[in-house]
């Protein structure tokens, strides 16, 4: 695939190229789709080194499909999202939640809150700790809506369950979620709006 | 000043979405050799093998010639059905007696079926 169509080809394309063969192909797909499940790794597993373990493996599964890949019946990032929530699931269970709520740091003082990316790191902590409290698949699925920016179709397929239930987890993981950071909202600059 | 209603929980999200972890470079290099030796595995291995193709009606059909043959097929198994089934009423059904044994019509079925015992 030439080097300026990388860019604009669909995961899709991208990855059947690299099943036929096309490096370039795969580092493009290497760019685009590493920081993404990252994210949503590092977040979950709150533990960066088993994050970049999960989003390896889950790559490699990736690479391994390409040859197979049948187009047009599923997104290349709902699938590998998938494959990265169940390898943190599997994760989770087998050494436990590594989410250390002591860890997280409380909020600065009013003086060094003063400095706003501090401020927006204790938001971020507090939102993790937050999430940290959360069931499971409530968790999953806020973090996929609210943090990875998934469609509610794409989440359903994502968790293999139905758009209601996705609905109805996220509105669920929200409540707890304010629940849990309404004694902190004025710790971490934000008014009784 | 008129303060639009927002998501309490979205400055939560921002602050998360900012704070997203940004893969190093290691990493990268670590996913991207992954890629390199599976292509090449690939290709030492060769193309893979062709799983065999689906076996249906329509393949067999085609094996055979297509639509013309099956309407030949289908009329020459009629026609044989229709001899199997009809041929034997001749004899019995109009009530002839030809007066021929096998042998007449087989000359040499007699010497065999001495031979044969």
């Amino acid at each position: 695939m030439p080097l300026d169509a990388l860019g604009e080809a669909s995961d899709e394309a991208l990855l059947v190229a690299y099943g036929n063969g096309d490096r370039a192909a795969a580092r493009a797909l290497t760019v685009r789709l590493t920081p993404r499940i990252l994210g949503y790794a590092a977040r979950v597993l709150a533990d960066r080194a088993e994050a970049e373990d999960v989003v390896q493996e889950a790559m490699l599964r990736l690479w391994r499909i390409a040859p197979e890949w049948r187009q047009g019946e599923a997104k290349v990032t709902t699938w590998l999202y998938r494959v990265t929530v169940n390898l943190c699931t599997d994760r989770l269970r087998k050494y436990g939640r590594a989410v250390d709520l002591d860890a997280v740091p409380e909020p600065e003082d009013g003086q060094a809150a003063a400095i706003e990316g501090l401020i927006e790191q204790d938001r971020a902590a507090a939102l993790d700790a937050a999430l940290g409290l959360l069931p499971e698949r409530q968790r999953q699925a806020v973090i996929l809506r609210h943090l990875e920016g998934l469609s509610n179709p794409d989440i359903a397929q994502v968790m293999d369950i139905g758009v209601e239930a996705v609905e109805s987890l996220t509105a669920r993981g929200k409540r707890a979620l304010s629940r849990h950071l309404a004694g902190r909202r004025a710790e971490l600059g934000y008014g009784d709006d | 000043m008129v303060m639009t209603e927002r998501d309490p929980l979205e400055p939560f999200f921002d602050a998360a979405r900012a704070n997203r972890a940004a893969p190093e470079a290691d990493l990268m290099a670590r996913v991207l050799a992954d890629a390199e030796a599976e292509a090449e595995g690939r290709e030492r291995a060769g193309p893979a093998p062709r799983p065999p193709a689906p076996q249906g009606i329509l393949q067999m059909l085609k094996a055979v010639g297509g639509w013309p043959a099956l309407a030949g097929l289908a009329a020459t198994t009629a026609a044989g059905v229709w001899i199997g089934f009809a041929l034997p009423e001749v004899p019995t059904g109009l009530g002839l007696s030809t007066g021929y044994d096998l042998t007449d019509l087989a000359p040499g079925y007699g010497s065999l079926s001495e031979f044969g015992g």
